[in-house]
């Protein structure tokens, strides 16, 4: 799931089972105000895994939560999530460019580079997130865009707790093979 | 003119870190987006944003701003309280835009270097 903060910077946060991650779909759709306006922003259809349509979300998807970032990140951690800063490359929405730097006290297990620069010389490029673990994805929000950047890792397992450890590099887990 | 002087002059609450209250105010930014705030803002502004998380007062301090003002009612975040005490930088509150407030200050006569 990706969130966007109070703040306005969004965050990926990544769990293991399905429960965990509707936990905080209640926390989060409890927290996000407005409806959407179709007309304006596009309709959010509700499809099964065969593209039938279900329905629609009136719910303004596209706007903020009234999360704060903190709150987000002590919340996935206590539910066992992983939790990752969205394209911190990007001036809007990314939390380097939002709140110009990453807080001393957040607890995030990594960040993450989107598709526009290559992952090798993100580290130079960007400021201050040298210290941090760092992916890239696709932050695809339309089919088309699913596999448009990847990243590989070194697993015994695909799941969210080997990838933690990989982000750590710990237990001979390791980003990028 | 000082921020308290301001703070009088305009009826812009004080919420935190009263003890730099007697700070001058040398110019002012309005922004919300910390990174172009870190790169642009003038040393020793007064800052006007929506922005109420942490990192703003170690942006103020970093720019030695004279304060902080959160308009349009937004709140600040209770560890900006705290931080903002602690560094003594003020953090007032201004329920309206930050555009009305903005003209206000530059018509009392608080400039850039620029404008």
């Amino acid at each position: 799931m990706e969130i966007c903060s109070k703040e306005e910077v969004h965050i990926l946060v990544l769990f293991g089972e399905l429960e965990q991650a509707l936990v905080v779909q209640q926390h989060v759709y409890g927290h996000l105000p407005g409806q959407n306006e179709a007309k304006v922003f596009g309709y959010q259809i509700i499809a099964d895994e065969n593209d039938e349509v279900l329905g629609e979300s009136s719910r303004l998807l596209i706007g903020a939560t009234e999360l704060g970032l903190q709150e987000i990140v002590t919340k996935a951690r206590s539910l066992g999530g992983v939790t990752i800063a969205s394209h911190v490359d990007r001036p809007a929405f990314g939390i380097i460019g939002k709140l110009g730097f990453v807080p001393d006290d957040l607890r995030i297990d990594g960040v993450e580079i989107s598709y526009r620069i290559p992952l090798e010389t993100a580290c130079d490029s960007i400021p201050g997130i040298k210290d941090f673990p760092c992916v890239t994805s696709s932050d695809a929000h339309c089919p088309d865009d699913i596999g448009r950047a990847w990243t590989s890792f070194l697993l015994a397992a695909p799941t969210v707790e080997e990838i933690r450890l990989a982000l750590k590099g710990e237990k001979g887990r390791k980003v990028g093979i | 003119m000082t921020v308290k002087e301001l703070s009088d002059r305009f009826d812009v609450q004080v919420v935190a870190g009263e003890k730099g209250l007697n700070r001058p105010i040398d110019g002012g930014y309005c922004g919300d987006l910390l990174s172009d705030v870190m790169a642009n803002a003038p040393q020793g502004c007064i800052w006007l944003t929506v922005q109420g998380h942490q990192n703003v007062v170690a942006i103020a301090v970093l720019k030695e701003m004279a304060a902080i003002v959160l308009t349009g009612g937004h709140e600040p975040d209770p560890e900006t309280v705290e931080k903002a005490g602690v560094e003594g930088i003020p953090i007032l509150a201004w329920e309206g835009s930050a555009y009305h407030l903005t003209g206000l200050i530059h018509a009392a006569g608080v400039r850039n270097s620029d404008g």
